[in-house]
């Protein structure tokens, strides 16, 4: 381009626009508009921040409520278990929350002065530490047994699934009826949708116990021919299932 | 009206003076064009999209703080309309998901004598830039050409600043991995 010919582009586009502007054909956006999108930048974010909370704390709870974290305690099998068994759909839930919020913060300087892993803990750290604390107060429990009563719509089913039978992972929860050396008998007849109702015997492994009789037991290990073989038994607390 | 700062007409056009956007018309075509040429070498229509710059200047101008600079704030601007451009027409690709913002990055800088590394980085943009993907000919054209400083540059990519250091200095040893060292010191 010579300087004659940049000129005249120059000048064409300045034309181009200021006709644009005087006609009326571009028109500029209001203060309001831009008020109006960052308030609604931030609430999405807010509510995707709290939604992530919330998940966390569910995840905190199920797993807890299940007595899937005494699987971590049952060797290499037990830890194998617990990640089969691990709420993954609410994780991925929480982890597609966390990448809308931090795509959202993206938009303003804290969000993008940031290296992206530095800014994802961040936020990964905070929804977590929030959602534990959630987890101490007694929301998901009054919301497990409205789920339980049939009176939660939409997560009801969520709630409900914390009680799945797990039996083909030999996972195993109920009381104990009876006591022989080495053995107790469990029994589990809680009526509910799942197929986890049963009588068992349970050979108990070295070291385990003492049981008494009526106590809440979380029992692993493969069930055969009626027997399981247990690789671990640890009490439930008594407000569990 | 040469001594008014940008900032200011900026200030002017929120208030309804299409004169001020005129006058920042002024100031900005030729460097817009440069800026897109040298982002965009084999796009034909660089003028409208810098058309298409003050068009979007003129809609957002209500979202710029007049207490901040406006040079910063209308090359964003430029640099979201040309990567779109160059997302969709041409075939150069454009990482949407950029690395070198995955980890934080202590700010990189050359010891290399300011002096000696610009009569070497002219040689070495006049000969190399084509030869560099789109990222590294954005960063070489904000700090070499347009002058920005890394915290500049930093708030017109939406990048951390010391992925600017690191990007700038990758982008330069990529310069310098295309031209023989020979060429340089014969100019």
């Amino acid at each position: 381009m010579n300087e004659h010919n940049d000129n005249r582009i120059a000048h064409d586009i300045q034309e181009n626009v200021l006709r644009k502007v005087e006609e009326g054909t571009v028109r500029s956006h209001s203060r309001a508009f831009f008020m109006v999108r960052f308030v609604g930048t931030i609430t999405v974010a807010v509510l995707a921040f709290l939604l992530s909370t919330f998940v966390v704390s569910f995840i905190f709870f199920s797993i807890h409520e299940s007595g899937e974290q005494f699987l971590l305690g049952f060797g290499g099998a037990g830890v194998l278990t617990f990640f089969e068994l691990f709420p993954w759909t609410s994780f991925i839930i929480d982890i597609a929350l966390l990448v809308l919020l931090e795509w959202l913060l993206q938009g303003f300087k804290l969000g993008y002065r940031v290296s992206l892993v530095v800014i994802f803990v961040g936020i990964f750290g905070g929804s977590a530490l929030l959602g534990f604390l959630i987890n101490l107060t007694p929301l998901h429990t009054t919301l497990l047994g409205l789920a339980n009563k049939g009176e939660l719509p939409i997560v009801g089913s969520v709630y409900e699934s914390i009680r799945d039978c797990h039996a083909s992972q030999g996972v195993f929860r109920g009381s104990i009826i009876a006591l022989a050396p080495g053995q107790i008998t469990l029994t589990h007849q809680d009526s509910d949708r799942d197929g986890d109702d049963g009588t068992w015997t349970v050979v108990l492994p070295p070291g385990s116990g003492p049981f008494s009789l009526g106590e809440r037991v979380y029992v692993f290990g493969p069930l055969v021919d009626g027997r399981i073989e247990a690789q671990g038994v640890e009490p439930l607390p008594t407000d569990q299932f | 009206m040469s001594d008014v700062s940008d900032e200011v007409l900026a200030a002017r056009l929120q208030g309804g003076d299409h004169h001020a956007l005129a006058l920042l018309m002024e100031r900005y075509t030729r460097k817009l064009l440069q800026y897109g040429a040298r982002l965009l070498p084999r796009e034909p229509d660089i003028d409208d999209l810098v058309q298409d710059i003050f068009i979007t200047v003129y809609r957002n101008i209500q979202d710029f703080d007049p207490t901040r600079r406006f040079s910063p704030w209308i090359y964003r601007i430029a640099h979201n309309i040309f990567v779109d451009t160059i997302r969709r027409r041409h075939k150069e690709s454009v990482r949407f998901f950029e690395f070198d913002r995955l980890i934080p990055h202590p700010v990189y800088h050359d010891p290399t004598p300011q002096e000696k590394e610009d009569a070497e980085m002219r040689v070495l943009v006049q000969k190399g830039l084509e030869h560099l993907t789109p990222a590294y000919r954005e960063i070489i054209d904000l700090y070499y050409f347009e002058n920005f400083s890394y915290r500049e540059i930093a708030d017109i990519l939406h990048v951390p600043i010391g992925t600017v250091g690191i990007r700038l200095a990758r982008a330069r040893e990529a310069l310098k991995s295309h031209i023989p060292e020979r060429e340089i010191n014969q100019e």
